[in-house]
């Protein structure tokens, strides 16, 4: 079937659409923006009025909701420290040092070039290589979605912690978190303790809350000093000068773009690894890798272009395939079903029109969020510089408890939250991280399902080795992936150690 | 010896990490708990946290070494330090309270009478130095306003239901 670009133009660009995205963009970037609401939530809650909408601007209101939401969940990474979702954990790591030391203005416009850049990059490759990067997703089998989970755990723990050992640890640690319950594979009840209320497990947006949020609470109210620096008055939106980081950081932004979108086809692993393989790579090509983590522009740049790249690159397996991605991507697929779309190839054949009229209004949706972006951030930056901490810290409890809350309507939520937090805060002082916790806490049921079935399978064939890793030549690459991430630090300790100043003894 | 071989080059000191091998302990702790508790689970269920505790238990080890010895790499997410918490650890403490009571109570007393009390508390928490009593006022108001418009929001807007408890 031949495609009409005249009529999918005129239909994306028709001026209630382009409100309709224009609303969709505002609302998920307010709502990505509070933790604990999340995009889900905010697709859902939204998806009833799409009904009585034509299915393409239904789908325009829906695919913008998401992009904004994802987006949104930058701004509580950079001024609260706290990720909104678990894409956003890297964010946090140079994002919040440069709001700490006054450059916040700077880091929120540098979060929304990136995110125009790697939504348009995502929507691009979602709009002309769809089926052909469908493949990639079908290419994944149990056995390599294991590997990938434990790269994305290597990752975080080779970047995140004090030490790679330490890393390792509180992923482990957040493995276990993701045990309690009933088990994915086998169904006894683990470690609940007794407790009813755990037998749902630990969520892991309650989680994420309490183990990033808790600490900052603590820290803010100990200390009279304000909870940000606050930018000097006149800078304005600092555009240019973040242009001249994006245009200096050029390559680091498609690479980041491209890795966000062909990670985002991974049904589940997606979102969370994207970033961090980006933050990763970012680090290892930066002449100055030493200022990761200290407010590295480059470093944001690669994990917000990674992680609004996701979002093409999810609903490439959804539109495709059938197979969402990411729970708003399993929303969007029912509100599709619903409006009478049958999502499969024959989508991109049969019903062409109204999916390039979606595809060309989330483009839309991506490239408004630039200037509605740097209007909001900026305002979302001087509000939270500008609050008295008095103020401040009831407001980020209140959302605390309240998001955690809204999560599945149950206090027991708010208990893990609370709880997260405290231990949070208490291995902070040992010098574990969140962020390998809560990695670990993400990808540990993905991690136990592909070692489980590649167990099952490879035992029914008498060959687990096999159906694990040595028959198949993408658990190779991912595996040979892990190994050099875990050398690379050994292998710096050592040439560190062998320059190490010594100290001489009169 | 002579002052010439007495300069000799010698390692710079390294500090022991106490707290990161307690940590560790902990986790040493928990490793080895879900290790032994997979014992009483089905195969099925058991292979992964057995595999899970036997290698946390083990890295455990390896940290507490590395600690006691002093060895720490280079880290991007940085811990805190129980010198650095022991400021402000009055209010630390309030705020954990505070927290803890907020997520133990609101579904008895109510959400929207538990967080404005707590919020109220919280503000006096992270107040330095002395307010105007027209200062106090407007903290106080805009608390409220805060409170009544976010309980709005999730019940009336976002259609969440607001355990009401005792009071609302």
């Amino acid at each position: 079937m031949e495609i009409d670009f005249g009529f999918v133009l005129s239909q994306a660009l028709s001026p209630f659409n382009l409100l309709l995205a224009l609303t969709g963009v505002v609302l998920g970037t307010v709502i990505g923006a509070l933790p604990g609401l999340s995009a889900t939530m905010a697709i859902a809650v939204l998806v009833p009025f799409t009904f009585t909408m034509d299915p393409a601007s239904g789908l325009i209101m829906l695919g913008a909701i998401y992009t904004g939401a994802i987006y949104g969940g930058a701004y509580a990474a950079i001024l609260v420290n706290t990720p909104g979702t678990p894409s956003a954990i890297a964010t946090t790591f140079d994002g919040y040092p440069m709001a700490r030391r006054g450059d916040g203005d700077l880091a929120m416009t540098l979060a929304t070039l990136a995110s125009v850049v790697g939504g348009v990059v995502g929507a691009v490759l979602l709009m002309t290589l769809s089926p052909l990067l469908a493949q990639v997703a079908l290419a994944f089998h149990s056995s390599e979605y294991f590997w990938l989970a434990i790269l994305g755990l290597t990752l975080v723990a080779s970047l995140s912690s004090g030490n790679v050992l330490k890393g390792l640890i509180g992923g482990a640690f957040g493995f276990t978190l993701s045990m309690i319950g009933v088990a994915v594979i086998g169904g006894d009840t683990r470690y609940t303790f007794g407790s009813s209320a755990l037998l749902g497990g630990i969520d892991i947006v309650a989680a994420l809350i309490g183990l990033y949020c808790i600490p900052v609470l603590i820290d803010m109210v100990a200390r009279p000093d304000r909870h940000l620096e606050p930018a000097p008055i006149g800078r304005g939106f600092r555009l240019f000068e973040a242009i001249g980081l994006c245009a200096a950081n050029g390559f680091n932004l498609v690479r980041s773009s491209i890795i966000g979108t062909l990670v985002g086809i991974l049904p589940g692993a997606g979102g969370s690894i994207a970033s961090l393989v980006s933050y990763s790579q970012a680090r290892q090509a930066s002449r100055h890798p030493d200022r990761f983590g200290k407010g590295e522009p480059g470093g944001l740049l690669a994990t917000e272009s990674a992680n609004n790249a996701t979002v093409g690159g999810g609903f490439i397996p959804t539109l495709v395939l059938g197979i969402p991605g990411t729970p708003p991507d399993a929303v969007i697929l029912g509100a599709l079903l619903v409006q009478g779309i049958r999502t499969g190839p024959e989508l991109f054949t049969q019903q062409s029109g109204i999916v390039y009229v979606f595809m060309v209004g989330l483009l839309i949706a991506t490239v408004m969020m630039l200037p509605l972006g740097l209007i909001i951030g900026r305002y979302a930056y001087r509000f939270i510089v500008n609050t008295p901490k008095s103020l401040l810290v009831p407001l980020i409890a209140f959302m605390t408890v309240v998001g955690s809350f809204a999560i599945h309507s149950n206090p027991h939520d708010v208990v893990v939250m609370v709880s997260m937090g405290v231990l949070g805060w208490l291995l902070s002082l040992a010098g574990y991280g969140p962020s390998p916790i809560v990695l670990g806490l993400v990808l540990g049921q993905i991690a136990e399902q592909g070692f489980m079935r590649a167990y099952l399978i490879g035992g029914a064939r008498g060959n687990f080795g096999g159906q694990l890793l040595f028959d198949r030549p993408i658990s190779w690459a991912i595996a040979a992936l892990i190994l050099f991430t875990l050398c690379v630090p050994v292998f710096k300790h050592f040439r560190t150690g062998r320059k190490k100043p010594t100290e001489v003894r009169p | 010896m002579s002052q010439g071989t007495d300069r000799q080059a010698v390692p710079a000191a390294r500090s022991k990490d106490w707290a990161g091998a307690v940590g560790s302990a902990f986790f040493f702790a928990t490793g080895l708990y879900v290790f032994i508790t997979s014992f009483s689970m089905s195969p099925m269920a058991a292979l992964f946290p057995r595999t899970i505790g036997a290698v946390m238990a083990t890295f455990a080890i390896l940290q507490i070494a590395a600690s006691l010895t002093g060895r720490s790499g280079q880290a991007v997410e940085k811990g805190s330090s129980v010198a650095e918490q022991a400021e402000g650890l009055g209010r630390r403490l309030t705020l954990l309270a505070v927290m803890v009571a907020w997520a133990l109570l609101f579904p008895v007393v109510g959400m929207f009478v538990t967080s404005l009390l707590a919020s109220v508390v919280l503000m006096f928490t992270g107040l330095f130095g002395r307010l105007s009593p027209f200062r106090l006022a407007l903290y106080l108001a805009v608390v409220f306003v805060m409170v009544v418009v976010f309980y709005l929001l999730m019940s009336n807007v976002l259609n969440i239901p607001m355990p009401r408890g005792l009071f609302f």
